[in-house]
């Protein structure tokens, strides 16, 4: 049988089988919505949010240098809440903190609200709220295979 | 739409029972997962960022690619393997693909047959694979978006812990990646296991994964 003659003889099936063949179309519009669903969420690394990160992480280093009051908003509210509960006022504490002197250009990795930026000298960790990236942990030192990074300023 | 409703309500009422099940587990999940964000001044997910984040996703995903791994499995080896009283399982001597007779293809199909069933050639070839072969592909595609948001979803915890996130292919070999799998692998593989054992000698009337209540329990392969 050809394939002209396989595929025109869909008109000459029995009414059951066409009928048959409209009510599995629904059916399998069914199973294809969890694969959509199911893609959505997907990558998780926002692209985007990439150079928001970078920017956010180069905002705090150049703030950390003169301008400790705009690095303190900077942070993020865990982090800021316990550098007060350990040193005092954060505009005041946050210069004893000997953060390194860092600048770009920064690469940052995002997952979600989460990420993290190389920059030239530094390491820092920010997650992003409803105001935008702040920075979680920065003054960051790798400590090896399996273990937290060693951070001078950090959340609880 | 009635008569369609009635024919089809098996798939229906399982679809409405899945998207119950899903968006349980959508709410719940954003509950947990904003609890421990809470708890470490972290910024929370509303439900439609939870819902499309990698941490929804593979919680999903994990689920499913093992889904369908059991229904790869159980389709393809009750092709070749048997088990004695179940009738989950063929008849003890029709181990193997059967004949042609037997599965109406080619020259023994009938009218009402598929059109590749008759068609011969590759396409029967291929139609007569073709419930292994999407089952397999399905499987394969959502044991990789397992791979992929569960990388996302690990690097992000990674984060939130300053430590190290991992490239794919350190996640591909990670014990997260891999105890997520086997955790479903096991129990999936445990019910099929059930099923056949439990089926050769406990009853259900009326359903069609069940022998005839009188059935013995050595009938192999008969069902209601």
């Amino acid at each position: 049988m050809s394939d002209e003659e396989i595929w025109s003889s869909a008109d000459a099936r029995p009414r059951a089988t066409n009928d048959a063949r409209r009510a599995r179309r629904p059916l399998l519009g069914l199973l294809l919505l969890p694969v959509v669903l199911l893609l959505a969420g997907c990558s998780g690394q926002g692209g985007a949010e990439s150079q928001n990160a970078v920017d956010a992480a180069l905002r705090f280093a150049t703030a950390v240098q003169g301008d400790a009051g705009t690095a303190c908003d900077l942070l993020a509210p865990g982090t800021r809440q316990e550098l007060e509960d350990q040193d005092g006022p954060c505009p005041t504490a946050l210069p004893d903190q000997n953060l390194p002197r860092a600048s770009g250009p920064g690469e940052a990795e995002v997952y979600g609200k989460d990420a993290i930026v190389r920059l030239s000298g530094d390491t820092i960790f920010l997650a992003r709220f409803d105001e935008g990236w702040r920075v979680t942990a920065a003054g960051c030192v790798d400590a090896g295979k399996d273990k937290p990074y060693s951070c001078s300023v950090k959340g609880n | 739409m009635t008569r369609f409703v009635k024919e089809s309500s098996l798939t229906l009422v399982f679809f409405v029972l899945l998207l119950a099940a899903l968006v349980g587990q959508a709410f719940t999940g954003q509950a947990f997962y904003n609890e421990s964000a809470t708890a470490a001044s972290l910024p929370t997910l509303s439900i439609g960022e939870y819902v499309t984040s990698s941490q929804f996703t593979v919680d999903v995903a994990e689920n499913w690619q093992s889904e369908y791994l059991q229904f790869l499995l159980f389709i393809l080896l009750t092709v070749w393997l048997v088990q004695k009283g179940s009738p989950e399982s063929k008849p003890l001597d029709s181990v193997g693909r059967e004949s042609d007779e037997d599965q109406k293809v080619g020259a023994h199909a009938t009218d009402a047959s598929p059109a590749w069933a008759k068609a011969g050639g590759w396409r029967t070839r291929l139609y007569s694979r073709s419930l292994g072969l999407v089952m397999g592909a399905i499987f394969v595609l959502s044991w990789l978006a397992q791979l992929i948001a569960g990388r996302s979803a690990y690097d992000a915890d990674q984060l939130q812990n300053l430590q190290e996130p991992l490239s794919l292919g350190e996640y591909l070999v990670a014990p997260d990646f891999w105890n997520r799998t086997f955790q479903n692998w096991q129990s999936e593989l445990l019910a099929v296991a059930s099923m056949v054992v439990l089926s050769i000698y406990l009853r259900e009337r009326g359903s069609p994964e069940s022998k005839p209540v009188g059935e013995s329990h050595i009938s192999t392969g008969v069902e209601n």
